[in-house]
């Protein structure tokens, strides 16, 4: 299968780090794939995303997009963030903008698309991410859930093949939470591949088709969430299940009313 | 500053051109400026009231609260114009009280000249009021790009006006934290919380530029912020409401 971005063996330090945020990370990537990305807090997941549109530079080792190792060169720069579509956490440190539309507009305009095409794309985006109603609004004044899905049609307005969203539905509701992965379902079956960096096991277990685990900066495991969840290695390693344990016990002291 | 902009993206006069809405302020302005005269002043403020509340449907009292506190600064400084206070018996003052050993005195044409400027000046804040209340910053600023300001400044508008409302949020955030844990219960306590989240205040801002760095990088920026040029409504209106103005102003400054 044609992967559409790849890291072989990435090793990175960040300046004045002693140890190694990424210390020879390999995963490949093919079209069309729901990914999921674990690992705990540190294990490199943010750096090795930071990675695959040349924000960092690795120290060795390559990273390819669309089969042809990364160019570091402006021109080169400007191709792969078109292919490559960075979602971070919070979407506050994203939208630069106090307008919506116009916040949406700045990565078409940089990839050098006319004022009109821009526009078409805005509104086209604007509505499959269900925020055409909100572009005369200031963004200060959106919602959390209305801000992540202005960032996210920040990123889709570029038309990325690859979107690599960082956390991006930590802290939404199950509704918004709902309405991000149906734009994500819908980006696949389009053909993009969508790599969602998460804690939750959930979303590994029952949405991912390849689910990517990372400790110490290396990738440990690349398989299916059927794979990955019957290995009680990795699961030891993921942690528990359910993280809030089996200790019930009752309290053996009780205010009554009228206590303070 | 919440509630002005509140307005501003919610007015009946949030679509219409920028151009228009700041082309009647600089109008009114100048005129005010030009013909100089307490009534002119006087007229302009009742004009651009009934412009942000009638037009605009700006609630009333939100044009009058935000005028209001111009115009308690605007007294406190006409008040040097007006009063003089010297240690010496003035010679030519006609009004003069003797407190203590300070000689406050004020005559007739010092409380002209007073009145002349505060009436002048209001009439020049109600203007700018009109065009804030109707006016969101973004138009504001896409305005600016229209006229030639220089691309940094535009750019540094931007990113201060939106990283405005983000580090306020940052520090109700942290200013809460800090309350729910006693921060701020003694004199002695509130003063070393404000400096602390003054300090932290500082920091998250340092990291959050680096955040928005990465993520401004991440969408290909080359240089510069290239923005979609906002568009707006033209509204004829504009054109009549701008002659009568003007022709008003006029007629009341020459009469």
């Amino acid at each position: 299968m044609l992967s559409v971005l790849e890291w072989d063996d990435v090793h990175y330090t960040f300046p004045g780090a002693s140890m190694p945020a990424l210390g020879g990370a390999s995963l490949c990537l093919v079209y069309g794939q729901r990914v999921v990305l674990l690992g705990r807090n540190g294990a490199g997941k943010s750096t090795l995303l930071l990675h695959a549109n040349g924000i960092l530079r690795p120290s060795a080792g390559t990273v390819r997009v669309a089969g042809k190792p990364l160019d570091y060169s402006q021109r080169g720069l400007r191709i792969v963030r078109h292919q490559v579509g960075l979602v971070f956490q919070n979407p506050d440190d994203q939208l630069f903008s106090a307008s919506v539309a116009q916040d949406i507009s700045f990565g078409p305009l940089n990839m050098g698309l006319s004022i009109d095409a821009t526009r078409q794309r805005v509104s086209r985006v604007a509505v499959r991410c269900g925020v055409s109603d909100l572009l005369d609004r200031p963004t200060h004044a959106l919602s959390g859930g209305q801000k992540t899905r202005v960032a996210l049609a920040g990123v889709l307005a570029m038309e990325p093949q690859v979107i690599l969203a960082d956390e991006t539905t930590a802290g939404l509701d199950p509704w918004m939470q709902h309405q991000v992965f149906t734009i994500f379902n819908q980006l696949v079956a389009e053909g993009t591949t969508v790599l969602l960096a998460t804690h939750d096991l959930n979303v590994a277990r029952h949405w991912a088709d390849l689910v990517v685990v990372m400790e110490a900066g290396r990738v440990v495991t690349a398989d299916t969430p059927a794979q990955v969840f019957a290995d009680p290695t990795l699961c030891e390693l993921l942690g528990p299940s359910d993280p809030w344990g089996k200790d019930r016990t009752r309290p053996t002291f009780r205010y009554e009313a009228g206590q303070s | 500053m919440h509630t002005i902009d509140h307005y501003a993206y919610g007015n009946a006069l949030r679509r219409v051109d920028p151009a228009q809405k700041g082309g009647l302020t600089v109008l009114a302005i100048i005129l005010c400026l030009l013909l100089d005269r307490p009534t002119v002043g006087l007229v302009t403020l009742g004009w651009m009231f009934a412009l942000t509340a009638l037009w605009a449907r700006v609630p009333s009292h939100v044009f009058g609260r935000t005028l209001l506190a111009e115009g308690l600064f605007l007294i406190l400084s006409v008040m040097g114009v007006a009063i003089s206070v010297s240690l010496n018996p003035p010679e030519i003052h006609r009004i003069v009280w003797h407190i203590g050993g300070l000689w406050v005195s004020t005559d007739h044409e010092a409380i002209r000249v007073a009145y002349h400027l505060f009436t002048r000046a209001l009439g020049c804040a109600a203007a700018l009021n009109f065009l804030i209340l109707t006016t969101p910053l973004t138009d504001l600023i896409e305005l600016m790009r229209r006229l030639y300001v220089p691309e940094t400044l535009i750019e540094l508008m931007t990113l201060i006006y939106r990283t405005i409302f983000v580090l306020l949020e940052s520090m109700q955030r942290m200013a809460l934290a800090q309350a729910v844990r006693l921060g701020y219960s003694s004199p002695g306590r509130a003063l070393r919380s404000t400096a602390l989240l003054g300090s932290q205040l500082f920091l998250d801002a340092y990291r959050r530029s680096r955040r928005m760095q990465t993520a401004l990088k991440s969408r290909g920026i080359e240089g510069t912020l290239r923005m979609l040029p906002l568009e707006y409504v033209y509204d004829r209106r504009a054109w009549w409401v701008g002659a009568t103005l003007g022709v008003s102003l006029v007629v009341v400054g020459i009469l």
